[in-house]
């Protein structure tokens, strides 16, 4: 995955240079109080609440509930903070998307899953410090090797908001007990930018890459999300409402619609093919991992052909070769393979198609 | 610098890193590369070394006798309804359960083992007292237990509940639960009818526990499948979970409470247990240190659940609170153990962990002192001790298996092993993620033909070397890859060494004889309540269940001291019961300083003159009454 910003004709992406400084820091310690805030009372709060709710209606608040309304509310007043900032910028639009995603998610559903803290640390902290979540540790690497390396390639100061969704899909697609699969995975994923290109693109999406990476190389170690969110249909709805509204405005919509509606009679054909139901092979669409995967990885404008037909057509190409994953190999990760084949291979194809076009136009 | 030299630059820290994650990533000889590299323990033992090497090495060696002993019993599954035909051996997967018990007061060891197929009969292996057994199950009247139209047996669990001296027997089923009350170890009189047990369950695990400290044992049924399911006539195909890792449409949960007169009363949803999630195992201590029991439900399809005891008027349930209850995974078993000997019972889950496919890891919960709430704080420590990847894990148990002084973990594993070129991982990736109406309805669920599922999968010995664990399963012995259930540990020769027990899923009962480096200390309790029939008040239920010793010595005189803690518990694991006795593995050269037990009525005793090498029989009499 990888920010969802309109494709911009500079092939660095810059950090905003509207923001000033002062205004920078004086936002950022309010969100470090807000977030430490939030942390430090949402237990007791939570205990609080349910205690209440419980004595006023003598029934039993889901122990969730709590943490989801704190956490909405708790991004409400992060947005209004940052209002000026990021709803001006649509570069921050699908990662401030995919953190709402994220903090109700792990409100509802613990999808941080977070780790347990190696003794040293438990020790330095005095035992506050219990557990840390390996996203965010997945969100620091990426941001911060995008800034190495981008100052290092560019020149310049990289604007950060791919390089944190970059995280943010690392923390959430792989699956490890272990905290050197993220870091490596972050790593990889953003390296890849700056190494597997061709004048100023880069060819594959960066936690596509990265994540198909790791399964090959650690599988022992690693798995992909495959489950979360509790197969509610509402989860599904939610992020088809959020990420449909925001694709449109982003003018990408038609990416994920058009994978969908691939996607749908390839399950027909699959179903054909193997005598499962065809519920059984619609089923995985169903599935958040799907919905993040279609609104959020195959939509980067970074690793997309340029045209509308041509973006309709890579993602019909990718169902279909998610569906030969499937068929011919009982692929588990064909999502991930179907895009790690496909979009370098359509993008390669339009870079040689352009320069023709353009030699063409020269020669003319 | 051009862009091309730094893109060049960039290039070589990326192939770098894609190196650092083949080798960081590698099973075979690259991870010996970086373990070497890295300076790490290494996490398995070598297979190839012969017997004198490994009793050096390892200071134990377990050789498979079950046919020597006599004992030829094989599990079978249970054959459902026909709707649920393609899924078989999803649906199907459980009911090889083992306890280990002396329930002719012999004083030396039985086993019950129970089968799932309609007449099949569960086999009660008496022992001969040399190297032997023999099945009276048939002949003391505890084998027809699968009779038609009365449901498939999942397990049994062992308790004196009548405290009239010999332990009774409780077989949870898919179906109608069964008790059978002890008569001197001579036979058994079926008093289901009598106990008010429920008509119908779908359990696969149950625990003994005194929850109110009255002395007498109450009972703990966990449901699976949901109660309204009749997995022989189904009215509908939506019973499977609504979810892989939040599904609360399970099993419900019976706390039954022993009434003193042969009757039990259900009191459940009094006592504030409202879980309906998917539970497979269920253990109870003392782990908030109140007195009174706890209890913990291992979950498959979602997150453990702990349940405070609040002075034996509630429980609350409190997992999310104590760490256990907030990542969910597929619990198949709980197992206690004092694994760092620090005085604390650990609490180890074991879980899922396919390699590229389901990596939840198995769980070693370690007290990390209090909450706000004042309840135990857990932190997850498989990983960092070297005991988290046991395959598709089921029973685990906590156990001195070498006699130096610490536990050992023995974890069986394997799901469904058919076809071993064929698996069945990425359909159940299909249907996994799938919504609430698609995955909880078994039409939906792709039909695993001959395929396998997480099957042949190599066992877990884990030998505690102090700072992390070794995996020496092969290299001591145990190397069989059957659909591993249930483990249950016993000295089952009267010789101070844990054997070994396994029942498999569809496979033979596997019984592993212990040989322990010699010169290698050890002592036993056997702890007995002092509560008698009519005159249960302030003491403690007559099989001591919920006893704890805190054991301390030394090796040597001038040893520095060290401790272990130990419970008294009937069922734990998955669908398994150790015995009664606590056996403390001591090293060499041992010199006890102190036995401290704390009886479930409150009392303490403390012996001080301890003779390691005994089975020191311990009666509640004698002990202090607690101050008021």
């Amino acid at each position: 995955m990888s920010s969802n910003s309109p494709a911009v004709s500079n092939p660095c992406p810059r950090a905003s240079d509207q923001e000033g400084w002062l205004g920078f820091t004086l936002r950022s310690a309010a969100t470090a109080l807000l977030v430490g805030g939030y942390y430090w009372v949402r237990e007791p709060l939570g205990r609080s609440v349910g205690g209440w709710y419980s004595r006023a209606t003598g029934v039993t608040l889901d122990a969730a509930t709590p943490r989801i309304v704190s956490v909405v509310l708790l991004l409400a007043v992060l947005v209004a903070v940052w209002r000026r900032v990021v709803l001006r910028d649509p570069r921050f639009h699908a990662p401030l998307l995919v953190t709402t995603i994220l903090a109700v998610g792990d409100a509802a559903f613990n999808i941080l899953e977070n780790h347990p803290a190696p003794p040293w640390l438990v020790a330095a902290t005095g035992g506050v410090v219990l557990e840390y979540s390996p996203t965010f540790v997945a969100i620091v690497v990426t941001m911060f090797a995008e800034i190495v390396l981008g100052r290092f390639f560019w020149g310049k100061w990289p604007h950060l908001a791919s390089a944190y969704v970059s995280g943010i899909s690392v923390g959430i697609l792989i699956k490890s007990s272990q905290l050197w699969p993220f870091v490596l995975c972050g790593l990889i994923s953003i390296a890849s930018k700056y190494v597997l290109r061709i004048g100023n693109r880069h060819l594959w999406n960066p936690s596509n890459f990265g994540v198909t990476m790791m399964l090959l190389l650690a599988p022992a170690h690693v798995a992909s999300l495959s489950v979360q969110a509790g197969n509610n249909g509402w989860a599904v709805v939610i992020i088809w409402l959020l990420g449909g509204l925001i694709m449109y405005r982003l003018g990408r919509f038609h990416i994920p619609l058009a994978f969908t509606a691939a996607f749908i009679p390839l399950a027909f054909l699959r179903s054909y093919m193997t005598g499962h139901a065809w519920q059984t092979e619609i089923a995985p669409i169903t599935s958040p991992m799907f919905q993040l995967y279609i609104f959020f990885m195959i939509t980067d404008p970074k690793t997309t052909t340029r045209t509308w037909r041509r973006q309709v057509l890579v993602a019909v190409l990718v169902a279909a070769m998610e569906t030969f994953c499937r068929l011919a190999f009982k692929d588990i990760h064909s999502l991930y393979h179907a895009l790690f084949v496909i979009g370098p291979a359509t993008n390669l194809i339009e870079i040689y198609a352009d320069r023709r076009a353009a030699r063409a136009a020269t020669q003319v | 610098m051009s862009r091309s030299l730094k893109q060049a630059t960039i290039a070589v820290v990326f192939v770098g890193l894609l190196g650092v994650a083949a080798i960081r990533g590698s099973t075979g000889r690259l991870a010996d590369v970086w373990r070497r590299v890295s300076g790490q323990a290494e996490s398995r033992a070598p297979a190839a070394l012969d017997d004198a090497e490994v009793l050096r090495r390892y200071g134990f060696r377990l050789n498979e006798t079950a046919r020597d002993c006599g004992i030829e019993f094989r599990h079978e599954a249970a054959t459902l309804d026909a709707k649920l035909v393609h899924i078989m051996p999803l649906v199907n997967p459980m009911g090889a359960a083992a306890a280990i018990v002396d329930f002719d007061g012999d004083g030396w060891l039985d086993m019950y083992v129970v089968t799932s197929n309609e007449g099949g009969a569960n086999g009660l292996y008496r022992n001969r007292h040399d190297g032997t057994f023999e099945d009276v199950a048939r002949e003391v009247g505890v084998a027809d237990v699968n009779l038609p139209g009365t449901g498939a047996c999942m397990g049994s669990i062992w308790a004196d509940y009548d405290n009239d001296g010999d332990p009774d027997l409780f077989v949870y089923k898919w179906g109608r639960p069964e008790m059978f009350r002890n008569h001197e170890g001579k036979n058994f009189e079926r008093v289901t009818d009598r106990a008010g047990l429920p008509e119908q369950t779908n359990a696969n695990a149950a625990c003994w526990l005194d929850y109110d400290r009255d002395g007498r044992l109450d009972l703990f049924i966990a449901g699976y499948w949901a109660d309204d399911v009749n997995l022989w006539t189904l009215d509908s195909t939506r019973m499977m979970p609504e979810s892989f890792e939040y599904a609360k449409n399970g099993g419900r949960k019976y706390l039954l409470r022993n009434l003193g007169d042969g009757a039990f009363e259900d009191v459940t949803e009094k006592m504030g247990i409202t879980s309906t999630r998917w539970t497979l195992g269920v253990a109870a201590a003392d782990l908030c240190g109140t007195g009174f029991p706890d209890l913990v439900l291992a979950n498959d399809y979602g997150v453990s659940e702990f349940y405070a005891n609040r002075g034996g008027e509630r429980f609350e349930e409190v997992g999310y609170e104590t760490g256990i209850g907030v990542a969910p995974k597929s619990g198949m078993s709980v197992s206690f153990g004092d694994v760092l000997n620090e005085g604390k019972l650990a609490l180890y889950v074991s879980n899922i962990t396919e390699p590229a496919n389901l990596v939840q890891g198995n769980n070693l919960w370690v007290p990390a002192g209090e909450t706000a709430g004042g309840v135990p704080r857990y932190l997850n420590q498989a990983g960092a001790l070297n005991i988290e990847r046991g395959g598709w894990s089921w029973g685990a148990k906590f156990g001195d298996l070498n006699n130096d002084g610490r536990l050992d973990l023995y974890l069986t594993n394997g799901y469904v092993s058919a076809n071993q070129a064929k698996s069945y991982w990425y359909d159940y990736g299909k249907i996994a993620g799938g919504l609430k109406g698609l995955i909880g309805d078994a039409v939906y669920w792709p039909p695993i033909g001959d395929q396998s599922l997480a099957g042949y999968q190599p066992k877990c010995v884990w030998l505690n070397k102090g700072g992390d664990f070794i995996d020496v399963a092969v290299a001591v012995g145990a190397a069989d890859v059957y659909d591993g259930r249930a483990v249950a540990l016993g000295d089952l020769f009267n010789r101070g060494v844990l054997d070994v027990v396994v029942a498999n899923q569809k496979g033979p009962l596997l019984l592993y004889r212990n040989t322990v480096l010699p010169g290698r200390d050890w002592v036993q309790f056997e702890l007995v309540g002092g509560a008698r029939p009519g005159s249960e008040a302030t003491w403690s239920n007559r099989g001591a269940v919920g006893a704890e010793v805190l054991l301390s010595w030394r090796q040597g005189p001038d040893g520095p001291i060290r401790e272990q803690v130990q419970v008294v518990s009937a069922g734990d694991g998955y669908a398994s019961q150790s015995m009664f006795r606590l056996h403390f593995g001591l090293g060499e050269n041992a010199v006890i300083e102190r036995a401290t037990i704390k009886w479930p009525s409150g009392r303490t005793r403390t012996l001080v003159d301890c003779e390691p090498g005994v089975v020191h029989h311990v009666e509640e009499a004698d002990s202090e009454v607690p101050s008021p």
